[in-house]
């Protein structure tokens, strides 16, 4: 399996396999001396592996980041001492499985983990090529004995995971890369189209992120399911959660939860006062948007919905709120999920467009109402009604479908419904993914992280 | 195991059954004139069209004609009226965007040259990049022979291909839905009047060549040659302006050892002619009237010089 895992990798760009091994070399033996040694030394052990593993994120995919920012001060102040950036391509899933390699260590470190002596065990850890690129990110404790354990082809997992992997191919061939050409459309010149689709195009863009990638997590967990691993979840139909706070604990759950273990709670955690809390929530997920991509977009991104569980968090305080969040009356289900999805969409504006100036021209024209002289996009009604109808239509049913999909491939369904009804949900969407896929050169948007 | 290998060929029977009973509903449902299907995606094209149209026009070729194969170049750039004047029977086989793998199969089934034909293989550079997908569905939707849509699914194994081939089985094949080129003549010549703004800042991006275009020119080469016709390499001229020279040169790198190795005669118009961008062109890719007037003299005249007419 690490062989076939060393060749997926090698896909991309073979001789970066060099710099995997030397890292994971690195936190190997990290691992091994921390776990031998005790006192201050363990600790230096710690941050030997840390600072090694992070430096690596560093020069692929930060440099260039502080370098711009420098240059550009340099530019405003005057200063002719401006450095040139460095011309790599970033490694394919370098934050997933960087983040992977820290959890070890710390969980060593912690005494919550053994430290793993087969060199290829833990390789095949960091590698494991299911979920290699785009995660879920794994901890130690869930993922590590499985390899040792003796894996047979059983009919539970390999229905299972074909269940997962249908379901997560649905999502993105048919939802996401469908709709995606109209989200690119309008974000590539948002200057040029007015409100009701730069707002209409955001909203889209809120769908496909989530089908993209929630559709790459299915199909991972469902391939080392077929194989009889299990990986943690990673999404949890987030856009019904209840609340922002909710809403974190149902989308991208691995990276959540990883800041939340190893960033949140050595900060203090909720033990500290509500005004640290408070600056430690904003602040790790200012750093959670900074791992998405090196750009001052995603760390506004990150920042901003720091910012709405501050805010939800005050709101706390009031009886009202507590009331709202939990209230099952359906009208306040409604309002509650309708507005949880605008602050969701909000956030999404600055992860997807290319530019700080892009984002401020798209939230102020969609606030203002503004460009509605402007004609339909070219490529809009080139599609025609029909074309952009059947797009919509897509979503609709999409979002109608969630919940219920998510949980029968879930096997939640499993004792209400027969063995052919099942059959025949999961053969409907086969035929769709076939016929109304979109199979042109689409890749899931989180390989660039 | 026996469990997953039933369960498994039962999903993929039932998964067959919906598909086909889908694509024969997104088939025989029209919405505004178009099938359902083409307002899915451009996988699935309508009937009609240039592509339609070469193979309905073609009555197969008489000794010493000349064919032209290739993409819109093909179809927007030789008039059989000015080759007629010179006493050559002239048949455009171009559809958009059409690259080496479609002329191939089409001049293996459709087109088949008769020995002593002239071939003239239209080389547009940009027609070497890409899957060649579009093209392809618009050809397997509308060409005349079954052999010729499956051949064309078949060298390009793509599930959108298939899906093309999925298509044209379950369409109204007699049910015409876009109408000819406008301007369309005959013999599958299809003149613009145009006159073009032809921006001069306009640049082409870097080239992606798709190596396996590369090997089906040789492939054609060969099979004309088989058929004892005569192939020649033709380059369509290009507004100046807009001719990036490197993207050309790096074309002119992938394909001249082919044509070398083949010994056949290419003639490249496209910086080489004294063409005006705002007179002779009728867009950023093709001639008007007056410049394919220009063109094909120069060409017919270069022809007579190296022998490959009278």
């Amino acid at each position: 399996m690490l062989i076939a895992s060393c060749v997926f990798y090698m896909f991309f760009i073979p001789y970066y396999i060099l710099i995997l091994f030397i890292t994971i070399l690195i936190d190997y033996i990290a691992g091994i001396w921390i776990a031998r040694t005790e006192g201050r030394k363990r600790k230096i052990y710690l941050w030997i592996s840390i600072v090694s593993t992070c430096l690596v994120l560093f020069v692929f995919k930060y440099y260039n980041f502080f370098i711009d920012n420098y240059n550009d001060l340099m530019k405003l102040t005057g200063w002719n001492y401006s450095l040139s950036a460095l011309a790599f391509i970033l490694p394919i899933g370098l934050s997933f499985h960087t983040f992977q390699s820290l959890s070890y260590v710390v969980e060593v470190y912690r005494g919550n983990q053994k430290a793993e002596h087969h060199f290829g065990i833990y390789a095949l850890y960091v590698m494991f090529y299911p979920q290699l690129v785009a995660g879920p990110i794994e901890r130690p404790q869930n993922i590590l004995h499985q390899f040792y354990e003796k894996h047979s082809l059983k009919y539970e997992d390999v229905s299972a995971g074909i269940k997962l992997m249908i379901w997560g191919l649905f999502k993105k061939v048919v939802i996401a890369d469908n709709i995606a050409s109209l989200v690119d459309i309008v974000y590539d010149s948002p200057e040029n189209v007015s409100w009701y689709w730069l707002l209409l195009a955001s909203y889209l863009f809120a769908i496909q992120i989530y089908c993209d990638f929630s559709g790459y997590s299915d199909m991972a967990i469902g391939a080392a399911r077929v194989m009889g691993f299990r990986l943690m979840e990673n999404f949890n139909t987030p856009y019904m959660a209840n609340s922002i706070r909710e809403f974190w604990n149902r989308w991208h759950i691995s990276l959540s939860t990883w800041f939340r273990d190893y960033v949140y709670i050595p900060l203090g955690g909720n033990r500290v006062s509500k005004w640290k809390v408070n600056r430690n929530l904003f602040f790790v997920f200012a750093v959670s948007g900074f791992w998405h991509g090196a750009d001052w977009t995603y760390v506004i991104w990150g920042a901003l919905h720091g910012l709405y569980l501050v805010i939800e968090n005050v709101l706390r305080k009031f009886k009202w709120f507590v009331d709202y969040l939990l209230s099952k009356r359906f009208i306040v289900r409604a309002v509650r999920t309708t507005l949880l999805f605008q602050l969701v969409v909000v956030g999404w504006i600055f992860f997807r467009a290319d530019t700080l100036l892009d984002a401020q021209i798209i939230l102020s024209r969609i606030f203002s109402l503004g460009g509605s002289d402007l004609s339909m996009p070219t490529d809009f009604a080139m599609m025609g009604s029909f074309g952009l109808a059947f797009k919509f239509m897509l979503v609709l049913l999409f979002l109608s479908l969630d919940p219920f999909l998510h949980r029968l491939t879930r096997n939640i369904y499993d004792s209400k419904t027969t063995t052919f009804i099942r059959l025949l949900v999961y053969s409907f969407l086969a035929a769709m993914i076939i016929l109304i896929g979109f199979w042109g050169d689409i890749e899931f948007i989180y390989f660039q992280f | 195991m026996k469990r997953i290998i039933t369960t498994g060929i039962l999903g993929v029977v039932l998964t067959a059954i919906i598909y086909l009973m889908a694509v024969l509903v997104i088939n025989r449902t029209y919405l505004s004139g178009k099938r359902a299907a083409c307002w899915i995606n451009s996988q699935y094209q309508r009937t009609g069209g240039q592509e339609y149209r070469i193979c309905k026009d073609w009555k197969g070729s008489s000794d010493n004609d000349l064919l032209v194969i290739g993409s819109s170049h093909a179809y927007r750039g030789y008039d059989p009226r000015i080759f007629q004047r010179n006493g050559i029977d002239m048949y455009s086989a171009g559809s958009g965007f059409q690259n080496t793998l479609a002329s191939f199969v089409l001049l293996e089934n459709i087109f088949i040259p008769k020995k002593n034909d002239i071939v003239i293989i239209d080389l547009f550079d940009q027609t070497f990049e890409g899957d060649g997908v579009g093209s392809y569905a618009r050809l397997i939707q509308n060409v005349t022979s079954y052999t010729a849509a499956t051949e064309l699914a078949r060298r390009q194994p793509d599930i959108r291909t298939f899906n093309s081939l999925m298509c044209r089985i379950f369409s109204d094949q007699s049910r015409i839905e876009v109408p000819d080129e406008p301007g369309y003549l005959y013999n599958g010549y299809c003149p613009k009047n145009d006159t073009a703004v032809i921006s001069s800042s306009e640049i082409r991006k870097i080239p992606s060549f798709n190596m396996s275009f590369v090997k089906y020119l040789k492939e054609t080469i060969r099979l004309i040659k088989s058929q004892n016709a005569h192939p020649i390499a033709v380059s369509h001229p290009q507004p100046k302006t807009l001719t990036n020279e490197t993207f050309h040169k790096e074309f002119l790198e992938l394909v001249m050892p082919v044509l070398q190795e083949e010994g056949i005669l290419y003639l490249d118009y496209n910086s080489n002619h004294n063409l005006n961008n705002s007179e002779h062109f009728a867009d950023s890719n093709h001639l008007n009237q007056a410049g394919v007037e220009l063109f094909n003299s120069k060409l017919i005249s270069d022809m007579k010089e190296h022998g490959i007419i009278q």
